[in-house]
């Protein structure tokens, strides 16, 4: 739709007009702002959860979920990337000096924070999941949505 | 930034401005690093998409254009700033 507009507003003397071709999708998924009325799942995610990196010890990973009171941990590379979780079952049966990336769950599902929060939360709760990790489409952290975090 | 061979290369993309031997000149896609680039310099933001896409997400600054209400409202826009479009995606 967008290029077919950028030509007519050339040919309508608009010149040089600008396509920015991967549109409101591409900006909504890397959780930039934007005006609306969307209820999106960016707005009720839990920002600044406890990360660690593959290297950190077991028991200093352990301490950093307790401390925040919910799981899991997520871990990240040093591009911020979510490599995987860290969940207290496996944390606790670890030896403490053990690298939190050897115990991690690699591969965890995501989400975009572009997803519509109410759509998002329904399809956890018919599959019995509590919360979701919460990624920009470059794969970096959000944080972790919790579909009971919404207003009802 | 240089033409090669009818390609316009701008940071790593590759676009392609002309067709070699016919002038034309086509409209230049950008990324989002370049719209936030030029819209700090002034362009203005037109989304196409229909209102009720636009009311309920645009990004901030943007004015609604539908696409089938173009022609007439297109003398709203400014032509002395650089205008950067948008829909909903690549398709």
């Amino acid at each position: 739709m967008s290029p077919r507009a950028a030509w007519r507003l050339e040919a309508a003397g608009f010149g040089p007009v600008h396509d920015y071709v991967a549109g409101k999708a591409d900006w909504l998924a890397a959780d930039l702002p934007f005006d609306g009325t969307a209820q999106l799942a960016g707005m009720f995610t839990r920002r600044g959860v406890a990360t660690a990196t593959e290297g950190a010890p077991v028991a200093e990973v352990l301490r950093l979920l307790e401390d925040q009171g919910f799981g899991p941990v997520l871990v990240l590379n040093q591009a911020g990337v979510v490599m995987g979780a860290a969940y207290r079952d496996k944390l606790a049966a670890a030896a403490g000096d053990a690298a939190v990336g050897t115990v991690m769950r690699f591969g965890v599902s995501t989400v975009r924070p572009s997803e519509d929060a109410a759509a998002l939360a329904h399809r956890m709760n018919h599959a019995e999941v509590t919360r979701t990790v919460v990624t920009r489409s470059d794969g970096t952290l959000v944080g972790l949505f919790f579909a009971a975090d919404l207003p009802s | 930034m240089s033409v090669v061979n009818g390609y316009l290369l701008i940071s790593r993309r590759v676009w392609q401005v002309a067709e070699p031997g016919l002038g034309i000149v086509m409209p230049t896609g950008i990324g989002r690093d370049e719209l936030r680039t030029l819209t700090g310099r002034g362009a203005q933001l037109v989304e196409v998409l229909p209102a009720g896409d636009y009311d309920w997400a645009h990004l901030p600054g943007a004015v609604s254009l539908p696409l089938k209400e173009l022609d007439a409202k297109a003398g709203q826009l400014d032509r002395s700033r650089l205008v950067i479009v948008y829909c909903h995606d690549w398709y």
